[in-house]
């Protein structure tokens, strides 16, 4: 449920907030008034987180819990008090949400030719107070963020432990499998290379052997012994 | 100190990420020419059904003007109503309502002019989405596309639309066009050649039961 928390949270702000900062400005691609409503969110977290630091629920940041108890009682009264500022603050974007809504419905309903039509009930106020009730109780939800938050960042370096690992041994898989078949590509050049060199070197030993065979006496010409007679 | 460093280096580095993406959605002028010579003043009831469908449609940063094609269009004094939306989106709503109570008036006491100058309306459009210079530029010309000039009228003049989206839409097929579709053909044509050659692009839109595909 806690990582829904920040996105209702998120939904009912940020459309009353592009009221306050305009809605069509933009950083890169990111709309102001959804960064404008995200850094509420954000400043509620880390109130939160304070305020259950200050009150030795959760142990984060050790230098706030060892603060004399009369600064950190301080503190908790800080930070709750610019926690239900904030809430009063959402609790206000949420009514304005619903006159946005509201108005945007009735404009809509008069460019379809549907002036007659209201979208109003008497019943209105109930979802109306039912967002201003949400938008006042949520950020004091999200102060227990800070619980799953701490065990989370002390499971993290497990986690990641963990997780590193794994990688390594499965990087070591890939690159051990990669020299393998690195290895057996070369045999297999090899012997592909002995195929059909095979041919070439055999047609070379073969005109070698032809050529360093010694060659046969040729006959005795026939008219010799009588030369060799006549002058004897 | 140096513990806090790296959360540091990437909450930066996340937001130059931001920083470097895509460009912002771009904003939208749209600039509708109404004929409102003779017989085609009838055609007014569709023309405020469309305004209510752009309008609808239109966002908060949006320019949107709505000017009427008369004998002379070449003036700031053929725009019925012209608005820039507001970034606040309460005031985008309050801008609609006025723009649609700025064109019903002007519908009901609208008098059919006796010329038809559209030239001058696309120029007098070109001029005005240029100065506004948004994103995307979309001139519509409700109009049967008959321009019909007054004597002394220089219009034919190269159209600089350079970038522009002309749409034109409820092109009506005259008396004479049932005789020889031909004239109601070369006229279409005649009118993209010329919106092509200023380097826009050009597309008729004669059904009106889907208006939100006007703007593409």
């Amino acid at each position: 449920l806690l990582p829904s928390d920040p996105v209702i949270n998120f939904h009912l702000i940020a459309r009353p907030m592009a009221e306050m900062v305009g809605g069509n400005n933009f950083i890169g691609s990111w709309r102001i008034a959804d960064i404008a409503a995200l850094v509420i969110i954000f400043v509620e977290v880390s109130m939160g987180l304070f305020l259950m630091e200050s009150l030795r629920i959760t142990r984060l940041f050790p230098v706030i819990g060892a603060l004399p108890d009369k600064w950190r009682v301080i503190m908790v009264w800080i930070t709750l008090g610019l926690l239900t500022s904030l809430a009063c603050v959402e609790a206000g974007l949420a009514y304005m949400r619903e006159i946005l809504l509201q108005d945007e419905l009735a404009t809509t309903a008069l460019l379809r030719g549907e002036g007659g039509v209201s979208y109003g009930n008497q019943f209105i106020w109930i979802t109306t107070a039912a967002q201003m009730g949400m938008g006042f109780i949520l950020p004091f939800a999200l102060t227990f963020v800070a619980i799953p938050l701490e065990s989370f960042i002390h499971a993290l370096r497990t986690v990641l432990g963990v997780v590193l690992s794994g990688c390594l041994r499965g990087l070591a898989a890939v690159l051990r499998l990669a020299g393998d078949g690195c290895r057996y590509l070369g045999r297999l050049l090899v012997d592909l290379y002995d195929v059909m060199i095979f041919l070439p070197l055999w047609l070379e030993q073969q005109v070698k052997a032809h050529v360093a065979r010694p060659a046969q006496p040729s006959p005795t010409p026939k008219g010799t012994p009588k030369v060799k007679e006549s002058l004897s | 100190m140096n513990r806090w460093r790296p959360i540091a280096l990437a909450t930066l580095a996340l937001a130059l990420a931001g920083c470097s993406g895509e460009a912002a959605p771009t904003t939208r002028g749209v600039y509708l020419l109404i004929d409102t010579s003779g017989t085609y003043t009838q055609e007014l009831d569709k023309a405020q059904a469309l305004i209510n469908a752009i309008l609808a449609k239109l966002d908060a940063g949006d320019s949107f003007a709505v000017a009427r094609v008369d004998t002379g269009s070449f003036s700031e004094k053929d725009i019925v109503a012209k608005v820039t939306f507001d970034d606040r989106p309460s005031m985008t709503n309050q801008q609609k309502r006025n723009f649609r109570e700025e064109v019903d008036t002007f519908v009901k006491k609208v008098k059919p002019s006796a010329f038809t100058d559209i030239t001058g309306g696309i120029l007098q459009a070109a001029e005005y989405l240029n100065e506004k210079n948004p994103g995307r530029k979309t001139i519509l010309i409700f109009s049967d596309l008959k321009e019909d000039l007054k004597k002394g009228y220089v219009r034919d003049i190269p159209l600089t639309v350079d970038g522009f989206e002309v749409v034109a839409i409820n092109v009506t097929k005259l008396r004479s066009d049932n005789v020889d579709p031909r004239e109601y053909m070369t006229r279409l044509q005649d009118w993209q050649r010329r919106v092509e050659s200023g380097g826009g692009t050009w597309r008729v839109v004669n059904d009106l039961d889907r208006l939100e595909r006007v703007l593409g």
